[in-house]
C-alpha cells in the first residue's frame, strides 16, 4: 500500500536532473545523442550487427552498388569494394575504432591535461610560466601537422597515431583546467577553505574538481569530435591505422583510386565520418548550454 | 599602446625561444646518426663527416649544441633538405607564397560569407534563415576537409567538368614564379596571356579555397550570430532603437563593430585550423604549398625539411597570434588603459 | 578610433555591400561557366605536351639518380649517351657516338664521335664549342676519380656506377683525338655496350663545368642541367612542376612539340582523374582498375608494353627440403599462376616460363613451363619422401612495384595452393630495406620478390640473380650455384659475338628449368594513358619515358578541352 501524501509535493529537481530537463530542450541536441547511441550500439555490437566479416573478400561480387540501386543486391546493403568486401561490415567495424580509438585519446588527453593544468593553475612563477609557454607553442603548430611530426618521429601505426593526437589535444585541457582554478581560487568560499588550512590537494579535490565539471565536459566532447577528424586525417594520409583495418579515413584513403569506378566506396565512409563528427557537436552544443544556464541560449 | 607593443614582443622572443627548446629536444629523439640525418650519406670516419661532427657541435656540450642550432637559425641556416641537397629556408619560400595565396583567399571568402551568414541569422533569428544558417554551419563545422574536397572534385571536375582537377594554373601558361603568388605572376604575364592566364588562376583557386574556407566560416558565422544576438539585445542598441537610428546602420555600425571584438581572436585561432586543413586541400588537389611540402618530406624522411619546416611554420602562427592580440587591443577600447 | 575601421566603413554603407556581395557573385558565375575560355592561347595548347608524372626527381644529375622517376626527367629528355638503345627493343643504336671498333678479346672499345652536336644554353652558360672527347672524358672521371672537382659536387654516390662495377671494369679512357675515345677495360666484357647506353652514362658538358667553376656555382650542374638531348631544362617548381622547351639546335633535329611540361602528382587516382579531365596528354603508372574505367570511355588511348622484368619466387637450395630439386619442381606444379595473374595483376601481364622476358635476346621459347597440377605435385612429394608435406616460411615486402602491384596478395594465393598439397606456409614480411637485408643474410625459406632490367643485357639477370658469385652479397636469394650452369653464363660474359652468347643463355635456361631455382610469375605489362592527340609515343623496354619524336594533332578552337 502506498503512502498517502497529505502536502503537495513537488520535489526540487536535483542537479542531474535540471540538466537533463535543460538538455531535453534542445532539439538538435536530443537527435545527436540518438544518432551518437546508435553508432556506439553498432560498435559495442558490431559482430552481430555486421554481416560479413569485414576483411571477408566475396571475389565474385566486386564492386557492387549499394542495395537500393538498381546493380544492388540486397546481401551488400552498402555495396562492396574493390576487393568484395562488404562495405556496410567494414563500416560497422570502423565504428568501433573510431570512437574507440577516439575515446582512448580523449582519455589520455584528459588525464595529461587535467594534471598539467592543476599543476599550472596552483603553483606561481616558473612552473606555471614554463608549462603554459610549452602549451602554447604546441597550439602553434598545427595540429594535423604535429601529429604527423611525431608519428614521422616516432613511426607510424595505431597506436603512434592516438599518442600523437593526444599530445596535440593536451594543451586545451590545460589551458581550461587552469583558468577555472584561477578563477575559483580568488572566490570566497575557496579563500575560507584555505583560511580554514586546507591543503593545495584538497582544495583540488573538493572545492575546485567540482566547479571545473562543467567546462571539462564540454572540452571532452570537442576533443571527441576532433580526435575522430584527426585520426581519420591521419589514416587518410597512410601515417594511421594500416590497411585492411576498416578504420573510416584508412577506407576513405583506399577506395581514392576507385572514386569514377566506385564512387559508393568513397561517399559512405565520409559520410560516416561526418554524421559522427556532426552528432557529437550536437551533443556537445547540447552540453554546454544545459550545463551553462547562465549563458543566453541563442 | 607602446607598452603592449613591447609586451607582445616579449611574448614573441619567449615563444622562439621556447619553440627551438622543444625542436631541439625533438631532434634529440629522431633515430638514427645526426650527422647522417642532417647531411646525407656520409662515411663515418671520413673528413667531411668529421667536419659536419664539428659544425654540429656533436663532439661539444648539448648546452653548446643548442646554442649553435639556435645561431644557425637566427642566422636564417635550417640546414639543407637531405634529398634536394638544397636550403630548407630556400625551399620553404619557394612552398609558402602558394599557402599563402591559397589561405589568403580562403580567410576572405569564410569572412565575408561567415559574418554575412552569421548577421543575417542573428537579425532574423528563429526563422527558416537562422535555422538554415545553425544547420549548415553545424555541418560545415563537422565536415571532414579531405572528403569534401573529393567530393566536390567528384562533382564538379569530373561530373560536370565545370572546375579544373588539381593544380594551380594550366601548364600551356608559362608562368615565371616572381612573387610565387599565382594571381599576380598571372597578371605580371599579361602582355604574354592577357588576363587569360589570370582568370586560369582563379578558376583554379576556386574548389580549394571553397573547400579551405568551410570549417572556418562555419566557426566564424556561429561565433558572429552569436555574439551579435548579444550585442543586439545590449541597451545601447535598444537606446539607439529608441532614438530612431535606421536599422541597417545599428545593424552594419553599432552592432556589427562590437560584435566584431570577440570575432577577432576566433579569426586568430583560425590561422592554426587553417594551416592544418591546408596539409589536407594541398594534399588532394596537387596544390604546391607548405603542407603538401612537408608530409612529402615525412615520406621521403628528409628530417632537415621536417624540422625546419614546422618551426618556420609554428614562427608564423606565433606571429600571427601576436599580431591578432595587437589588432584585438587596439580595436577593444576595454583593453586599453585610460590616459 | 573612428577612423580606424575602414573595413566598418566599407560595411556601413548598404550600397557598397550589395556591390561587393553581387560582384563576389557574378565573379564565381562567370568563372564556374568559364566565359574566358575562348581567351586561351590556341597555338600555346596545340606546342604543349603535359605529362602527368608520378613524383618529384629527387636530382636531376643523372650519374647519381636511381629511380625511373628521376631519369625519366633528366636523361631521357635533357641528355644522350654514346650508344642508344633503339626504341622499344633492345638493340643498340648510335647516338653520341656515331660508329665504335671493339677488339677481339671485349677489351677495348674505342668510339668516333658525333661532329657539330650542340649543348643546351642558359642563364649562366652559352656553349662556345660543339660536343667533343672532354666532355665524355668529365661524364666518366667525375664518376670514377674520387679526387675529380666534381665527384663530391651533389653529396651522393655513383650507385649505377659502382654497382656495374665500372671503376674497376675500366681501366683507362683515352682519348685518341678530339672525335675519338677509347675505353681500355681490365677484363673481358661483352655487355660493355648496353651498360654505355644506361641513363647514368650521361654526356654533361665540360666547358659548362668549366664555367660553373668560375663561377663558384658548381651545384647548378645539377639544378640547372645542360646536355645535348632534345629538350633543354626551362624550370623546375618542387612538387608542382618541370618545364622544358625544344633544344633549337637538337643533333637530330628539333622537336615539333615546343613546351614540354611533367605535372608532378604523385596520387595515382588524382593523376588519372587529371587525364581524364585533359589537364595532361599522358599518365604515367596508372593502375589496372584505371585501364578497366577507360573501357568506357573514348578520349583517351592506352599505350601498353611488354617490360623487361619478371617477379619470382625463389627457394633457398641451402635449406632443405628446398635442396630437393623435386620439391622445388613440386612447389612449381602447386601454384596456380593464371589466378595470380586475374587477382593481382587484373591481367595486364603474362606467364613467366623463363627467368629473362621474351623481349630480351637469346629468350628460349622451346621451354615448356610447369603447368598447374597438384595431384602431380603431390606426386612429386610422395618421391621426394614427403607424403605428408612440410612447413615453410614465405618473405616478402609490403610494397608495390612494377613487376607486382600487391606481393601480400601474391604471397596470400600462393598460401591457399599450397594448402592443398599439404604445405604450410606462413608468411613474413618486412620493409622493403630490411626485407633485403634479411634475404641476403639467407634466414628465409623462400621470398617472393622481382626484378626490372637496368639494360637490355641476357647477364643483367643470369649474372646478377643466378651466378655462384651472387650469392656472397645474397641477390642469388636461392643461394643456387650449379657448376655447369654458372660456367655458361661466365663463358657467355667473355664472348662478344651475339649469336653464340645466345646459343649459351638459351641452354642455361633449360637447365634452370630442370632444377627450378624459382617459380618465374609474371611478366609484367607497363602502361600509359595518353589524349588521342598525342602521336608517335613509345616505351621504352625499361620501362622509361621518351618525348623525343613525339608530335601532338594540332586542335582546333571547337573541341579545345580547356
Amino acid at each position: 500500500m502506498s503512502e498517502v501524501k497529505i502536502y503537495k509535493d513537488t520535489p526540487i529537481p536535483g542537479r542531474w536532473q535540471q540538466f537533463w530537463q535543460r538538455y531535453r530542450r534542445h532539439k538538435g541536441a536530443m537527435l545527436g545523442l540518438m544518432f551518437l547511441l546508435v553508432i556506439l550500439m553498432f560498435a559495442l555490437f558490431s559482430p552481430l550487427l555486421a554481416p560479413h566479416d569485414p576483411t571477408e573478400q566475396f571475389s565474385q561480387f566486386l564492386r557492387y552498388p549499394p542495395a537500393w540501386t538498381e546493380k544492388g543486391i540486397n546481401e551488400f546493403l552498402l555495396g562492396t569494394d574493390d576487393l568484395g568486401r562488404d562495405l556496410f561490415s567494414r563500416i560497422v567495424y570502423g565504428s568501433r575504432l573510431s570512437l574507440g580509438l577516439s575515446a582512448a585519446v580523449v582519455l589520455i588527453a584528459a588525464l595529461f591535461g587535467i594534471l598539467l593544468g592543476a599543476i599550472a593553475g596552483l603553483s606561481k612563477g616558473i612552473i606555471e610560466f614554463a608549462i603554459m609557454r610549452i602549451m602554447d607553442i604546441i597550439l602553434a603548430v598545427p595540429s594535423l601537422l604535429l601529429a604527423i611530426v611525431i608519428i614521422a618521429i616516432i613511426g607510424p601505426g595505431l597506436p603512434n597515431a592516438i599518442y600523437a593526437v593526444a599530445i596535440v589535444l593536451i594543451p586545451h585541457f590545460v589551458r581550461i583546467v587552469r583558468a577555472t582554478i584561477k578563477e575559483e581560487m580568488n572566490k570566497d568560499y575557496v579563500i575560507a577553505a584555505k583560511l580554514d588550512g586546507a591543503n593545495g590537494a584538497r582544495l583540488f579535490t573538493h572545492s575546485i574538481l567540482p566547479n571545473i565539471l562543467p567546462p571539462l565536459i564540454v572540452q571532452v566532447s570537442l576533443a571527441f569530435s576532433t580526435a575522430i577528424v584527426d585520426i581519420a586525417a591521419l589514416g587518410f594520409l597512410g601515417l594511421g591505422a594500416q590497411p585492411p583495418n576498416p578504420e573510416w579515413g584508412t577506407i576513405l584513403s583506399q577506395s581514392r583510386d576507385f572514386i569514377q569506378l566506385a564512387p559508393w566506396t568513397v561517399t559512405i565512409p565520409g559520410l560516416a565520418i561526418l554524421i559522427t563528427v556532426l552528432s557529437i557537436n550536437l551533443v556537445g552544443d547540447g552540453l554546454r548550454d544545459a550545463l551553462d544556464p547562465m549563458e543566453s541560449r541563442g | 599602446m607602446i607598452r603592449i607593443i613591447f609586451r607582445q614582443l616579449t611574448t614573441l622572443a619567449l615563444s622562439f625561444l621556447g619553440i627551438t627548446l622543444i625542436f631541439f629536444a625533438l631532434t634529440q629523439l629522431i633515430p638514427g646518426d645526426p650527422v647522417i640525418i642532417n647531411y646525407g650519406n656520409l662515411t663515418p670516419g671520413s673528413e667531411e663527416y668529421l667536419a659536419a661532427v664539428h659544425a654540429m657541435g656533436l663532439d661539444q656540450s648539448l648546452f653548446q649544441q643548442y646554442l649553435i642550432y639556435v645561431d644557425n637559425i637566427l642566422h636564417g641556416d635550417l640546414g639543407r633538405s637531405n634529398i634536394t641537397n638544397k636550403p630548407v629556408l630556400s625551399e620553404f619560400f619557394t612552398f609558402f607564397p602558394a599557402t599563402f595565396e591559397l589561405s589568403l583567399i580562403a580567410t576572405l571568402i569564410a569572412l565575408i560569407f561567415g559574418v554575412l551568414a552569421g548577421v543575417l541569422a542573428a537579425v532574423k533569428k528563429n526563422t527558416w534563415v537562422d535555422n538554415l544558417v545553425i544547420s549548415s554551419s553545424l555541418v560545415g563545422y563537422s565536415m571532414p576537409v579531405f572528403w569534401w574536397g573529393m567530393l566536390l572534385i567528384l562533382l564538379f571536375s569530373l561530373n560536370l567538368g565545370l572546375t579544373p582537377v588539381a593544380g594551380r594554373i594550366s601548364y600551356v601558361f608559362d608562368i615565371e614564379p616572381v612573387t610565387g603568388l599565382m594571381l599576380v605572376d598571372s597578371l605580371l604575364a599579361y602582355s604574354k596571356y592577357e588576363f587569360a592566364a589570370f582568370f586560369d588562376a582563379l578558376r583554379h583557386l576556386i574548389l580549394p579555397s571553397l573547400v579551405l574556407a568551410t570549417v572556418p566560416l562555419a566557426a566564424i558565422a556561429r561565433m558572429t550570430r552569436s555574439s551579435m544576438i548579444e550585442v543586439l539585445n545590449a541597451d545601447y542598441i535598444l537606446t539607439a532603437q529608441s532614438k530612431g537610428v535606421s536599422r541597417w546602420k545599428i545593424i552594419w555600425v553599432h552592432g556589427l563593430r562590437n560584435a566584431m571584438i570577440p570575432l577577432v581572436t576566433v579569426i586568430g585561432l583560425q590561422s592554426s585550423v587553417l594551416l592544418t586543413g591546408a596539409i589536407l586541400t594541398e594534399t588532394i588537389f596537387a596544390w604546391p604549398g607548405v603542407g603538401k611540402w612537408m608530409v612529402e618530406a615525412i615520406f621521403r624522411r628528409d628530417f632537415p625539411s621536417i624540422q625546419g619546416g614546422v618551426l618556420l611554420i609554428a614562427f608564423f602562427v606565433i606571429f600571427i597570434n601576436a599580431s591578432v592580440d595587437l589588432l584585438y587591443a587596439v580595436i577593444n577600447p576595454r583593453m586599453r588603459r585610460p590616459k | 578610433m573612428q577612423k580606424n575601421f575602414t573595413l566598418f566603413a566599407l560595411l556601413n554603407l548598404r550600397d557598397s555591400c550589395q556591390t561587393l556581395f553581387g560582384l563576389t557573385l557574378s565573379i564565381a558565375l562567370l568563372l564556374l561557366t568559364g566565359c574566358e575560355k575562348a581567351a586561351i592561347d590556341l597555338d600555346a595548347y596545340n606546342s604543349t605536351l603535359v605529362y602527368c608524372s608520378e613524383g618529384s626527381p629527387d636530382s636531376f644529375d643523372p650519374h647519381t639518380v636511381t629511380i625511373g622517376t628521376a631519369f625519366d626527367a633528366s636523361a631521357r629528355q635533357i641528355y644522350n649517351r654514346l650508344v642508344a638503345f633503339k626504341p622499344g627493343t633492345v638493340e643498340i643504336t648510335p647516338s653520341l657516338a656515331k660508329r665504335w671498333k671493339v677488339n677481339a678479346d671485349s677489351t677495348v672499345y674505342t668510339f668516333y664521335l658525333r661532329k657539330n652536336v650542340s649543348f643546351h644554353s642558359n642563364e649562366f652558360f652559352t656553349p662556345t664549342r660543339s660536343f667533343n672527347a672532354d666532355d665524355v672524358l668529365f661524364s666518366f672521371n667525375r664518376q670514377k676519380n674520387t679526387s675529380h672537382p666534381y665527384h663530391r659536387v651533389g653529396n651522393r654516390d655513383f650507385a649505377y656506377f659502382n654497382f656495374q662495377s665500372l671503376n674497376t671494369l675500366i681501366k683507362d679512357i683515352r682519348k685518341v683525338d678530339d672525335h675519338t675515345i677509347q675505353f681500355v677495360l681490365t677484363r673481358p666484357y661483352s655487355p660493355f655496350l648496353s651498360v654505355l647506353a644506361m641513363e647514368f652514362t650521361s654526356i654533361m658538358s665540360a666547358e659548362y663545368a668549366k664555367a660553373l667553376t668560375d663561377l663558384d656555382q658548381k651545384n647548378n650542374i645539377i639544378h640547372h642541367p645542360i646536355g645535348t638531348g632534345p629538350f633543354q631544362f626551362v624550370r623546375y617548381q618542387a612538387d608542382a612542376y618541370i618545364r622544358y622547351r625544344a633544344h633549337p639546335d637538337y643533333w637530330r633535329g628539333k622537336e615539333t612539340i615546343e613546351h614540354l611540361v611533367f605535372a608532378i602528382t604523385p596520387d595515382p587516382s588524382l593523376r588519372f582523374a587529371r587525364v581524364t579531365a585533359e589537364e595532361c596528354d599522358v599518365m604515367s603508372n596508372p593502375l589496372p582498375i584505371h585501364l578497366k574505367a577507360l573501357e568506357q570511355t573514348q578520349a583517351t588511348d592506352v599505350i601498353s608494353q611488354r617490360g623487361l622484368n619478371i617477379a619470382y619466387w625463389s627457394f633457398n637450395t641451402r635449406k632443405p627440403p628446398l635442396d630437393n630439386k623435386l620439391v622445388r619442381q613440386a612447389l612449381n606444379y602447386a601454384v596456380n599462376r593464371k589466378a595470380i595473374l586475374e587477382a593481382v595483376y587484373y591481367g595486364s601481364a603474362e606467364i613467366a616460363k623463363n627467368p629473362i622476358p621474351p623481349d630480351m635476346w637469346s629468350y628460349n621459347d622451346n621451354i615448356q613451363g610447369y603447368d598447374y597440377n597438384p595431384q602431380l605435385a603431390r606426386n612429386l612429394l610422395y618421391k621426394a619422401g614427403l607424403p605428408d608435406g612440410f612447413s615453410i616460411d614465405i618473405y616478402t615486402f609490403p610494397e608495390q612495384r612494377a613487376y607486382n602491384p600487391n606481393t601480400i596478395k601474391t604471397a596470400e594465393l600462393i598460401q591457399q595452393d599450397l594448402k592443398d598439397i599439404g604445405v604450410t606456409a606462413q608468411i613474413v614480411t618486412y620493409e622493403v630495406g630490411t626485407f633485403l637485408q634479411r634475404v641476403k643474410s639467407g634466414e628465409h625459406d623462400t621470398s617472393l620478390q622481382g626484378w626490372i632490367a637496368d639494360n637490355g643485357d641476357p647477364d643483367n639477370f643470369f649474372g646478377s640473380l643466378l651466378s655462384c658469385e651472387a650469392t656472397i652479397p645474397g641477390q642469388n636469394s636461392a643461394f643456387w650455384c650449379h657448376e655447369e650452369f654458372d660456367a655458361i653464363i661466365q663463358d657467355a660474359k667473355t664472348i662478344s659475338k651475339k649469336s653464340q652468347r645466345a646459343k649459351l643463355y638459351k641452354r642455361a635456361q633449360e637447365i634452370f628449368k630442370e632444377e627450378a631455382p624459382w617459380l618465374t610469375i609474371a611478366h609484367t605489362r607497363q602502361n600509359l594513358i595518353v589524349n588521342q592527340r598525342v602521336k608517335n609515343l613509345e616505351m621504352s623496354l625499361s620501362g622509361g619515358i621518351f618525348f623525343s619524336g613525339v608530335s601532338l594533332e594540332p586542335q582546333v578552337a571547337d573541341d579545345k578541352p580547356l
